[in-house]
């Protein structure tokens, strides 16, 4: 099952990869432009109730796709 | 000319020279990462993105602090300059000390000329008891800020800052700390209502055009500056969040590649051991300087200091001994130091001093043949 969200820096997505690389959790991320702009968005091969609360618990502002 | 390679004492000024592994730090990040952080999605742009964020993460670790909230600058001045005029309001009262560097005391003095601050100098004592205390009697109602260096340039030394914070945690204050002259040689932690300072070109051992401030969660600071951040790029305003809050423009890739692999170098070696070295040549050339009849030193017997030390001739005015040490091959800066305040504070204003401030790479030979020219 695939989870994508999007995150609104630089920063935070290496923050991000660097999570997820960490959980060994598998990852493709994507700049693109948005409505909200320029964002980075990502898609990982795990179910949301996997990735979402790890985002959560290192204060990752994600946006849900 | 001169053809053999100068002996370096002014690592106060910047640090040289800089370990192996900085140079090949530099080399890598503009050969392999050379695109624009966070400003496209190639590889080249993720490149430099995950070396800059390495560098936060380094940083954090050294500070005990988190790697969003470390903002890279161009200096430890810019540092200063975006804590000291971000975080005062019109009507604001601010404290400093009397060693203070003009990266402090100039942004401090320009706003009271202003108008929109008003301003308090504490007298720093040998006793770090008296030196709380005086700046504790400067506390007012309006008090937003403590500013202060954690290590004079000047003479090396040591404030209570650790007291001083607590002084301002009692109070509600911010700490601003110009870590500068500390940052890789004392240890430091960043504390709660905590704003660290510093150069990446010194004790870091990172290149010249780079610097940080780090921040205690819970601080919010105005910026100076607004631009591109590669984020919420439909907005016409400056995001919020940080590091991209402080951090407009593109940010030095090579230097933040070379502060890394220098805060790495100064982890692995060790701040002691880095520390006592350094502090071993010093007291090997004060004890040289004790068996010169006209060389005066600025230091207190009761005084805590980094190694860095102050002291001049009188046969001659510093800037000729620095002549006389340059023509026999040593680096050393006379003068002011950039501190006039710290200068007026030690009876010094006048002509300055000779500042030696050796480093790790630095020998205790190189002392004994730089206490044999001063003879």
């Amino acid at each position: 099952m695939e989870t994508r969200f999007l995150l609104p820096t630089e920063t935070y997505a290496e923050k991000a990869k660097r999570l997820l690389e960490s959980h060994r959790l598998p990852f493709h991320v994507k700049r693109m432009t948005t409505s909200e702009g320029c964002t980075f968005a990502f898609r990982v091969n795990a179910p949301p109730e996997t990735v979402f609360p790890l985002l959560q618990q290192y204060g990752l502002p994600f946006q849900r796709r | 000319m001169r053809t053999t390679a100068p002996i370096y004492f002014d690592n106060a000024a910047t640090s040289f020279p800089k370990p192996p592994p900085v140079h090949t730090a530099v080399a890598s990040a503009m050969r392999t990462a050379g695109g624009n952080p966070g400003r496209g999605g190639h590889i080249l742009s993720q490149r430099a993105g995950a070396v800059v964020y390495h560098a936060r993460e380094t940083a954090a670790a050294c500070f005990q602090g988190a790697p969003e909230r470390v903002v890279f600058t161009l200096n430890c001045t810019h540092a200063l300059n975006l804590a000291i005029q971000g975080s005062l309001r019109p009507g604001d009262h601010v404290i400093c000390s009397d060693l203070e560097h003009n990266s402090v005391i100039r942004p401090i003095v320009a706003l009271a000329k202003s108008g929109h601050i008003v301003y308090s100098i504490a007298h720093v004592e040998p006793d770090d008891a008296q030196t709380v205390a005086n700046f504790r009697a400067l506390i007012r109602p309006n008090t937003k800020a403590i500013v202060c260096t954690m290590v004079s340039n000047v003479t090396g030394q040591i404030l209570p800052w650790r007291a001083l914070i607590s002084l301002c945690q009692a109070h509600g204050i911010r700490f601003i700390a110009d870590g500068a002259q500390a940052c890789g040689i004392l240890p430091i932690t960043l504390e709660p209502n905590m704003l660290l300072c510093t150069a990446g070109h010194k004790g870091l051992y990172g290149t010249m055009g780079t610097g940080m401030l780090l921040s205690a969660e819970g601080i919010a600071l105005t910026p100076l500056m607004q631009g591109g951040t590669g984020s919420l790029s439909h907005s016409l305003q400056q995001p919020e969040f940080l590091p991209d809050a402080l951090e407009a423009g593109t940010v030095n890739v090579p230097g933040i590649a070379a502060l890394d692999a220098g805060m790495q170098w100064v982890q692995e070696k060790g701040i002691d051991t880095l520390y006592r070295h350094e502090t071993a040549l010093c007291e090997r050339l004060l004890a040289g300087l004790a068996a010169i009849p006209d060389a005066v030193v600025y230091r207190h017997p009761q005084g805590n200091y980094a190694p860095v030390v102050s002291f001049t001739l009188k046969r001659e005015l510093p800037s000729d001994t620095a002549e006389r040490l340059f023509a026999a091959g040593f680096c050393v800066r006379a003068g002011l130091h950039c501190a006039p305040l710290a200068h007026r504070a030690i009876g010094t204003a006048e002509h300055g001093t000779i500042r030696f401030s050796p480093s790790p790479m630095n020998t205790p030979a190189e002392v004994q043949r730089f206490l044999q020219v001063l003879r």
